[in-house]
C-alpha cells in the first residue's frame, strides 16, 4: 500500500478564521494570483495560496506553526486582485490571530483579551488594584490631594507604588511571553526546517531589526503604502513613550537618592518632557491614521474585536496620557486626576496583557522574522 | 393575418442568427435577419479552425450562405441595427437603421476601386493588425459579397473609385435609411466580443505588443489573415520560438467577467495545434487554473495533452513583465509544485472570455431584460427570444442547436392565436 497522509481538519479552527476577519475565505478557488500579486512572497515557498487552502481544510499546526503569516505585512496587494473576493490578506490576518491565542499563556487570558466583554473584565483588574491603592494610602489624609495648592499626581499615587504595580504587571507579561514564544519557537522549529543559505543568529536578529525600524517590508506595499507610514509612526512614538517613561524613572531614583537634579513634574522646555510629548503626538497621529483608514477605506481591509481592542487601548492611553497634563495644567482638580487614573489603568492592560492581545504581533512577529532569516527561509527582497 | 404573413425578426448575422433565420424561413415563415457590420458571418467568420475537428470555419458559412441565396422567404439587411422594439407580442414593432455603405447591389467585387484608392485605415476585422484601403471587402468571405466604404478615412474630395468603377455601384452621398417593421416574434442573436483586455492591466495587453488575445491568434494563423496564417509575433514579426497561453485572463473573475466562458479552454488547446503545426519546436506553456472541458471534450485535451513539448502549469498569470527585446515573462505560481515561477516566452496569448454584445444597445429597454452579467433572460411571453451566446457562453455547435431551438419558440409564438 501507497504511503498515505491524514489530515486532521480542524473544523474548530476554520471557523475561528471565519470569525476573525478571514470571513470570505471559502471563496478561494486556488488560482494564486494573491501569490503573484504579493511584493513580499517569496520564490521558493511563496504565499498566501497555500495558506488560503490549509486554513479551508483546517490543517491548523501548518498555519500557526509557519513563519509565512508572520512575514505578511497585510497591504492587501492581494486582495485588490483577488478575482473571487476571498480576500487573502485578512485571512493571513486571521491566522496571525489564531496563532497568538493559540500559543498565549494563560489560554483564558488570550481569550479573554480579545473578546469586548472579556476585555472590559479584564480591565476591571488595573482598575481594581490601582483604584485599591489610591484609597488605601489616601483614606487617613481625606483625599487632601484634591485640595492641595498644585496638581501633583504623586500626591495621589506615589511613584513607587506606581512601579510596584507596574514591576509586577510587567513580570506577568514578561514570563506569560516567554511561555508564549517558547512553545511558538518550537513550533517554527517543527514547521520550518533550516535550510542552506540560513543566516547565524545575529546576522538575522540584526537584519530583523533593522528591517522593523526601516519599515522596509511596508515599503513594498502597493495598494495600502500610506498604512506604513502611519503604523510608523505610532511605533516611533511608542518607544518613544517607552524611552520617556524609563528617563523619568531613573530621574525620580537619582533625586530621591540625593542627586541635585530636576525631580517631575518636569517644565515643558525639559529635553525628557520634550520626547514624551513628541512621542506621544507621534503616537496619536499614527493611531489616528490607522483608525481612519480602517474606518473609511474598504481596501484596508476587515477588522475584527482582536484588532478593535489592540488599537482602541493604545488610543485610550495616549489620549489620556495626553490629557493628563493638559488638565493638570489647565487646573482641571477632579478631571485631571480621573483621567490620570485611566491612563494608568490603560496602560496596565497595555503592559500586562501584551502577549495575549494583538500587542504580541511585537513579540511573535519579530520571532518568525528573525527565524526565517535563520532558517533561510526569507530572502533578500526583489530588486527591481 | 395569416401565419405566413407574421413575421420574424433576428438580431445578429453570425452563426446563431444565420442558424436561426434559415430554419425558421426554410419552414415557411417570413423572417428578417439584420447585421450590424457589412457582411454576415460574425465572430465565426474570424476563426481559423474550430474544435475539435480542427476543420475550417469557411465552409459551414459556405453552406449558410447558399442556403440563405434561393430562400424566399429570408430577407438579409446587412448594415443595419434595431434602434427600438416596441408594442405586445405578437403586434411589434422594431425601428431599423441602415447606415450607408456607399457601394450598391451591382458591385462585382471585381477590385477596379481598391487599386485606385489613396486611402488607408485599420482593419478592424483583423484587430488593426494590418490596413485595408478606404473601401475595401469586409471580409474574405463576404455576404452580400460587395464592398464598402469607410467615409471617414476618404480624402476631400476625392472620387477616384467612382470613376474606377465599370459598374456604377459607388453612390458616395447614400444617405442613412430608418423604417419602422412589423414583427411578431424578435430573436436575439447578437452574440459577443472579447473582454477588452486593455483593463487587465497586470497583463500588459496594448502596452507590450506581444501580449495577444485569442481572437488576434485566430486572425494571425488564418489564411486570410493579415500573415496569411503565418504566426508571428507582432514587434518584431518573427515566428515566435515560445508560446504561453494564458487561461483566464478575465474570466472567473469578479473584478471582470465573474462567470466561466466555457470555450476559452478548448480554444487555447486549439492554438496549440497551430503553433505546433507550424514549429514543431517551439515552447508552448499553458497555464490555468483549471482545465475545463464542457461535455464530450475532454478528449479533444487529452489529444493535444500528448504533445511532449507542451507544458502545463497551474497557476494564473498574475503578472507580464517585457523584456528589453520585446519578450515577455510570465510570472505565476506553480501550483503543483509550490514555488514560483518566471518564465520567458517570444509571446503570449491571453485567453479572454466572451462579454455579450447586447449591452448598451439602445433596443435594450423594459422589453429585453439581461442578467447580471448582461446575458438575456428571456421572456416568451414578451414574444422575444434569444439564440446563442447572447443567451450564455456557447461553442459553436452548441449555439447551432441552440438556435434551432430558438427558431421553433419564435414559430410557436406566431402560432399560439
Amino acid at each position: 500500500m501507497t504511503d498515505r497522509a491524514v489530515i486532521n481538519a480542524d473544523l474548530k479552527f476554520v471557523q475561528g478564521i471565519l470569525n476573525s476577519g478571514g470571513a470570505d475565505l471559502k471563496k478561494c478557488y486556488q488560482c494564486s494570483t494573491c501569490t503573484v500579486a504579493c511584493p513580499l512572497s517569496e520564490e521558493g515557498v511563496p504565499f498566501p495560496r497555500k495558506e488560503m487552502i490549509y486554513a479551508q481544510w483546517g490543517i491548523r499546526d501548518k498555519l500557526i506553526n509557519s513563519v509565512d503569516s508572520w512575514l505578511c505585512h497585510h497591504c492587501n496587494d492581494c486582495s485588490d486582485q483577488c478575482p473571487r473576493g476571498a480576500r487573502p490578506g485578512d485571512v493571513m490576518g486571521a491566522i496571525r490571530q489564531m496563532s497568538i491565542r493559540a500559543f498565549s499563556k494563560p489560554s483564558l487570558v488570550a481569550k479573554a483579551a480579545n473578546s469586548p466583554l472579556g476585555a472590559l473584565l479584564l480591565l476591571l483588574i488595573p482598575m481594581l488594584i490601582i483604584g485599591g491603592v489610591i484609597c488605601f494610602l489616601n483614606a487617613d489624609q481625606g483625599f487632601d490631594f484634591l485640595t492641595r495648592e498644585r496638581i501633583i499626581y504623586a500626591n495621589m499615587i506615589p511613584v513607587i507604588a506606581i512601579d510596584l504595580i507596574f514591576m509586577s504587571a510587567a513580570f506577568f507579561a514578561v514570563i506569560t511571553m516567554i511561555l508564549g514564544l517558547r512553545g511558538f519557537i518550537g513550533g517554527l522549529k517543527k514547521g520550518n526546517p533550516i535550510i542552506n543559505g540560513g543566516e547565524t543568529l545575529g546576522q538575522a536578529v540584526t537584519g530583523t531589526i533593522r528591517d522593523i525600524l526601516s519599515h522596509r517590508k511596508f515599503k513594498e506595499c502597493g495598494v495600502n503604502q500610506s498604512r506604513g507610514t502611519a503604523h510608523l509612526l505610532m511605533m516611533y512614538g511608542f518607544i518613544g513613550l517607552f524611552i520617556t517613561t524609563n528617563l523619568v524613572l531613573v530621574i525620580h531614583y537619582l533625586h530621591e537618592f540625593g542627586f541635585d537634579i530636576q525631580d517631575t513634574p518636569f517644565p515643558f522646555f525639559h529635553p525628557v518632557k520634550i520626547l514624551g510629548n513628541v512621542s506621544a503626538l507621534a503616537a496619536f497621529i499614527g493611531i489616528f491614521l490607522i483608525t481612519a483608514r480602517r474606518l473609511f477605506n474598504q481596501g484596508v481591509g476587515k477588522s475584527s474585536s482582536f484588532d478593535w481592542i489592540f488599537i482602541g487601548v493604545m488610543f485610550l492611553t495616549v489620549l489620556t496620557g495626553i490629557m493628563s497634563q493638559v488638565f493638570r495644567v489647565a487646573e482641571f482638580v477632579e478631571i485631571a486626576f480621573i483621567t490620570y487614573y485611566f491612563h494608568l489603568v490603560f496602560v496596565f492592560f497595555l503592559l500586562a496583557f501584551a502577549p495575549h492581545t494583538k500587542f504580541g504581533h511585537l513579540f511573535y512577529r519579530t520571532t518568525a522574522m528573525i527565524y526565517a532569516r535563520y532558517c533561510g527561509r526569507s530572502l533578500p527582497l526583489k530588486q527591481d | 393575418m395569416s401565419n405566413q404573413e407574421k413575421k420574424i425578426l433576428v438580431i445578429g448575422g453570425g452563426i446563431s442568427g444565420m442558424s436561426a433565420a434559415l430554419d425558421a424561413s426554410e419552414t415557411g415563415y417570413s423572417v428578417i435577419l439584420i447585421e450590424k457590420r457589412p457582411s454576415l458571418g460574425g465572430r465565426v467568420s474570424r476563426f481559423h479552425q474550430y474544435f475539435p475537428k480542427l476543420c475550417p470555419p469557411m465552409c459551414g458559412l459556405e453552406i449558410n450562405y447558399k442556403r440563405i441565396r434561393p430562400n424566399k422567404n429570408l430577407q438579409v439587411l446587412t448594415s443595419t441595427e434595431a434602434l427600438k422594439i416596441s408594442g405586445e407580442a405578437p403586434d411589434l414593432k422594431v425601428t431599423l437603421k441602415t447606415s450607408p455603405t456607399y457601394v450598391n447591389h451591382k458591385c462585382t467585387a471585381c477590385g477596379d476601386c481598391v487599386d485606385v484608392c489613396p486611402s488607408e485605415r485599420p482593419d478592424a476585422f483583423n484587430f488593426g493588425m494590418n490596413k485595408t484601403r478606404a473601401i475595401y471587402l469586409p471580409q474574405q468571405m463576404a455576404y452580400p459579397n460587395r464592398f464598402v466604404i469607410d467615409r471617414k478615412h476618404c480624402p476631400e474630395g476625392c472620387d477616384k473609385c467612382v470613376v474606377a468603377c465599370n459598374y456604377q455601384a459607388i453612390d458616395l452621398n447614400m444617405p442613412a435609411k430608418e423604417q419602422e417593421i412589423d414583427v411578431s416574434s424578435v430573436i436575439l442573436a447578437t452574440g459577443w466580443k472579447p473582454y477588452d483586455a486593455k483593463k487587465l492591466t497586470h497583463l500588459g495587453f496594448s502596452k507590450f505588443p506581444n501580449v495577444i488575445n485569442n481572437i488576434m491568434m485566430e486572425r494571425l494563423a488564418s489564411l486570410s489573415g493579415p500573415t496569411q496564417g503565418v504566426v508571428v509575433r507582432p514587434s518584431d514579426k518573427k515566428p515566435p520560438k515560445s508560446v504561453a497561453f494564458i487561461q483566464c485572463a478575465g474570466s472567473r473573475d469578479e473584478n471582470h467577467l465573474p462567470y466561466c466562458s466555457s470555450i476559452c479552454c478548448l480554444a487555447s488547446l486549439k492554438q496549440i495545434s497551430y503553433v505546433r503545426a507550424q514549429n514543431p519546436e517551439a515552447e508552448i506553456y499553458l497555464f490555468y487554473i483549471d482545465i475545463r472541458t464542457p461535455g464530450k471534450y475532454e478528449d479533444f485535451a487529452a489529444r493535444i495533452q500528448e504533445d511532449p513539448k507542451l507544458k502545463l502549469i497551474k497557476g494564473k498569470v498574475a503578472k507580464i513583465t517585457e523584456t528589453a527585446d520585446g519578450s515577455l515573462v510570465m510570472e505565476a505560481e506553480d501550483i503543483l509544485k509550490g514555488n514560483k515561477v518566471h518564465i520567458e516566452v517570444d509571446m503570449a496569448v491571453l485567453a479572454t472570455g466572451m462579454e455579450p454584445s447586447i449591452a448598451g444597445q439602445s433596443f435594450v429597454g423594459d422589453t429585453i431584460k439581461l442578467d447580471s452579467s448582461g446575458f438575456i433572460q428571456e421572456d416568451q411571453k414578451a414574444g422575444i427570444f434569444s439564440a446563442g451566446v447572447a443567451k450564455m457562453p456557447l461553442d459553436v455547435s452548441s449555439s447551432v442547436i441552440d438556435a434551432s431551438g430558438a427558431a421553433l419558440k419564435a414559430i410557436q409564438n406566431l402560432r399560439s392565436d
